[in-house]
């Protein structure tokens, strides 16, 4: 007799060079939204409406990767830091963001500490929130990794009680460790 | 391992998941298809695709999460949102809502989260206040405020450290969001601030155009998208002009030509007193700008404002179905020429079922003639021969049956039937001008007139001096003449140089052409040597009368240099 095979203990989501090993009970998303392929003119911008010119941004705007994971389902509308996402949250649950950011933001300041980052219970507030949600709290920080620039924001459900907020944020870490930024 | 290692154990389960996935998404079943365990994870590489509501959807079927709970269910509600803006996000945005929502949005409530936008706590200015700087921006796709194209929103954050700014609720008005208290940063602007000095979003500003363009130099171009906040606005972001759509109906081809009467008032707040200008689409496509300035007392009273803001204007439309859609033009501040609305017409033609028709010819015949050619037919039976009534100099001549084969009305109005006439009436010499009517055989109670035109001198030789050129000694003039009256005779032109008459010579060249245009026999072409000292001459060229009495007329003349 065979035994029953277990669910395995991570699964792994790669795409456009990230990638990150999702926990049981995790879900992710890696997308990067079609480029606009109109100018912005005084004569395009004068011929907007339904399905005219601009209505998903114009050309030269970056579509840059986007990864999401949540350990909650991940509604399928969602804003690039989470939006429509972070307002299903339950007090155990966590959204984390991972944007990537154009070239041009290498060397700068905000962009200069390198490597997926980790996060610790002082990094995150109530106020530290796209939008702030009754017994939430968040944080953000920017970095560089593979010489790419990105930005990490990260939501959890609870703010109180300490415990409860450690556990969460040993999860989110758990996910940190498993993401990885692969050179373009 | 890494995730992207080509092989091994760390790939080898995603790939099977990932597999399963793309494959419940298009529709086809795993051989085995077990349902995902409980707890299992669920992960989803969108290649492309931004926001797919239905495949996601589709995903969650059977997936028996910890909760138990039906993730169907669970997207129900979503869907219907996010489907309605993903389907049609123009109508979903610009549909009508309460005048609140109007105005400030969703989410206008200090507990909903979000920040104020600039212009409510910076004097009205849509710019960041003092103490603070651009971090960052984001989009909402096909917003109205912007014309249907994407709205951005500009975040100005405090300097941490500085203490200018405390957190705190705006108290007045209808946006009562949030000021200086998020502290979040989108990350596309001034780039050269660290986090360590980046303090909380004071407030948000509001432009249609791309901030890496209008900010150029501060902002990047990375590009990041939020459309729940596509309705959040205030007051005073630019006080958009507002209006209203009144009504759109069949103009019922008053003026002579079908259209569309569209009635409404439109109303830029930043400059009260000003008419300002619409903009009519129709189908999609700009037709014009029209200028408000009819009388709407009620919008007057209603506003305390002055002026004449309402406008009754007719777009020509072709029959048939049609979107109108009306764009206010803003005046003032904003960025924006917002919608005032969209609506359906259908356009009926009155002269649907009349007779149509054209009159191509009017043109001199033999022997004191003149010749009618064109088509005519009833689209109420197409099929069918129809008649026409010719008036001449305003009496009626006749009618005359069509009947001609003419394969090309055939063609264009996809038609049987022979529809061409070619009428030839007898006249007396002189000037006549002639209408022709379509008689109507159908539905309708106009015979239409399908055309009018004038012969001149009926009965006259015609004629045309082609060539005049010149070599040494010799001047050669070419041409062709003939008279109506005679029409297959050869008739003579009569040659003058600088005024004084040189000698009578005949036609009786070739000239098919001729024959082709005026349905003549004979020759009526000449060519001629005339020799000419050398110097400048004018020559005239005359055709020679040879039926009813009647004048040479003047075929052509010409100046030509003469070498020596």
């Amino acid at each position: 007799m065979t035994a029953p095979m277990s669910p395995p203990a991570v699964t792994p989501l790669s795409g456009y060079g990230l990638g990150v090993q999702l926990p049981a009970g995790w879900e992710g998303r890696i997308s990067r939204r079609p480029v606009p392929t109109t100018s912005f003119t005084p004569q395009t911008r004068a011929d907007t409406g339904p399905g005219n010119a601009g209505a998903d941004g114009w050309l030269g705007e970056q579509m840059l990767p986007v990864l999401h994971a949540a350990n909650f389902p991940l509604p399928a509308v969602r804003g690039d830091y989470g939006s429509s996402a972070v307002e299903r949250m339950g007090r155990q649950h966590i959204f984390i963001g991972l944007l990537e950011f154009g070239a041009e933001c290498l060397g700068s300041a905000l962009y200069a500490p390198l490597g997926v980052p980790r996060v610790s219970l002082a990094d995150f507030h109530p106020n530290a929130l796209q939008r702030r949600l009754p017994g939430q709290s968040g944080c953000q920080m920017f970095f560089t990794a593979a010489d790419r620039p990105c930005c990490l924001y990260v939501v959890i459900g609870s703010w109180t009680p300490p415990a409860t907020v450690a556990a969460l944020i040993e999860q989110v870490n758990a996910v940190l460790s498993g993401i990885e930024v692969a050179a373009r | 391992m890494s995730i992207f290692s080509p092989s091994g154990a760390a790939g080898a389960p995603r790939a099977g998941l990932a597999e399963r996935l793309v494959n419940r998404l298009a529709g086809r079943r795993d051989r085995v298809d077990p349902a995902p365990a409980v707890g299992s994870p669920v992960a989803v590489l969108d290649r492309g695709g931004a926001e797919p509501d239905a495949e996601l959807t589709e995903i969650s079927e059977g997936d028996a999460r910890g909760s138990g709970r039906s993730r169907r269910g669970f997207f129900g509600g979503a869907a219907l949102v996010g489907a309605a803006m993903a389907v049609n996000p123009w109508g979903y945005l610009v549909r009508p809502a309460s005048a609140y929502d109007a105005v400030c949005g969703l989410d206008a409530e200090c507990a909903d989260g979000y920040s104020v936008f600039c212009c409510t706590i910076n004097g009205g200015s849509n710019s960041c206040p003092p103490n603070s700087f651009i971090g960052g921006w984001w989009k909402a796709d096909s917003s109205s405020f912007c014309g249907g194209a994407a709205r951005y929103y500009i975040d100005c954050n405090a300097f941490r450290g500085q203490n200018a700014w405390q957190c705190r609720c705006n108290d007045q008005g209808c946006d009562r969001r949030r000021v200086a208290c998020n502290q979040f940063r989108y990350g596309q602007c001034r780039l050269d601030i660290p986090a360590s000095q980046t303090g909380p979003v004071v407030c948000r500003m509001v432009s249609c155009t791309p901030p890496w363009q209008q900010y150029a130099g501060v902002c990047t171009s990375t590009s990041a998208t939020d459309n729940r906040t596509a309705t959040h606005s205030a007051p005073c972001n630019g006080r958009e002009p507002i209006g209203s759509f009144d009504t759109a109906v069949d103009s019922g081809g008053a003026g002579g030509r079908l259209g569309i009467r569209i009635t409404g008032w439109a109303l830029d707040q930043d400059l009260p007193e000003q008419e300002i200008q619409v903009a009519v689409y129709l189908d999609g496509a700009g037709v014009a700008w029209f200028p408000t300035g009819v009388a709407r007392p009620d919008v007057n009273a209603a506003f305390g404002v002055p002026g004449n803001h309402g406008f009754d204007i007719v777009v020509p439309a072709a029959a048939g179905g049609h979107t109108v859609t009306v764009f206010a033009i803003n005046v003032g501040g904003g960025a924006a020429n917002p919608v005032i609305g969209s609506r359906r017409v259908t356009v009926t033609d009155p002269n649907a079922g009349l007779p149509r028709g054209v009159l191509d010819s009017v043109s001199t015949g033999p022997g004191n003639t003149m010749v009618l050619q064109g088509w005519a037919f009833d689209p109420d039976a197409p099929g069918e021969a129809i008649q026409v009534a010719v008036y001449r100099n305003g009496q009626g001549e006749g009618w005359w049956p069509t009947g001609v084969p003419r394969p090309d009305v055939n063609a264009v109005f996809g038609i049987p039937g022979q529809h061409g006439f070619r009428i030839t009436i007898p006249v007396a010499s002189g000037d006549h001008a002639v209408d022709v009517f379509a008689i109507n055989v159908g539905g309708g109670s106009v015979n239409p007139v399908i055309g009018s035109g004038r012969v001149r001198d009926a009965g006259f030789p015609l004629g045309r001096l082609d060539g005049l050129s010149a070599t040494a000694g010799e001047v050669r003039l070419s041409g062709w003449a003939f008279d109506p009256d005679d029409p297959g005779a050869a008739i003579h032109v009569a040659v003058y140089r600088d005024g004084i008459g040189i000698a009578w010579f005949p036609t009786g060249l070739a000239r098919p052409d001729v024959n082709g245009v005026f349905g003549i026999p004979g020759d009526h072409g000449f060519d001629i040597r005339v020799p000419t000292s050398p110097g400048r001459h004018e020559f005239t060229v005359f055709a020679i009368n040879v039926g009813a009495p009647g004048p040479n007329p003047v075929v052509g003349s010409g100046s030509v240099q003469v070498p020596g």
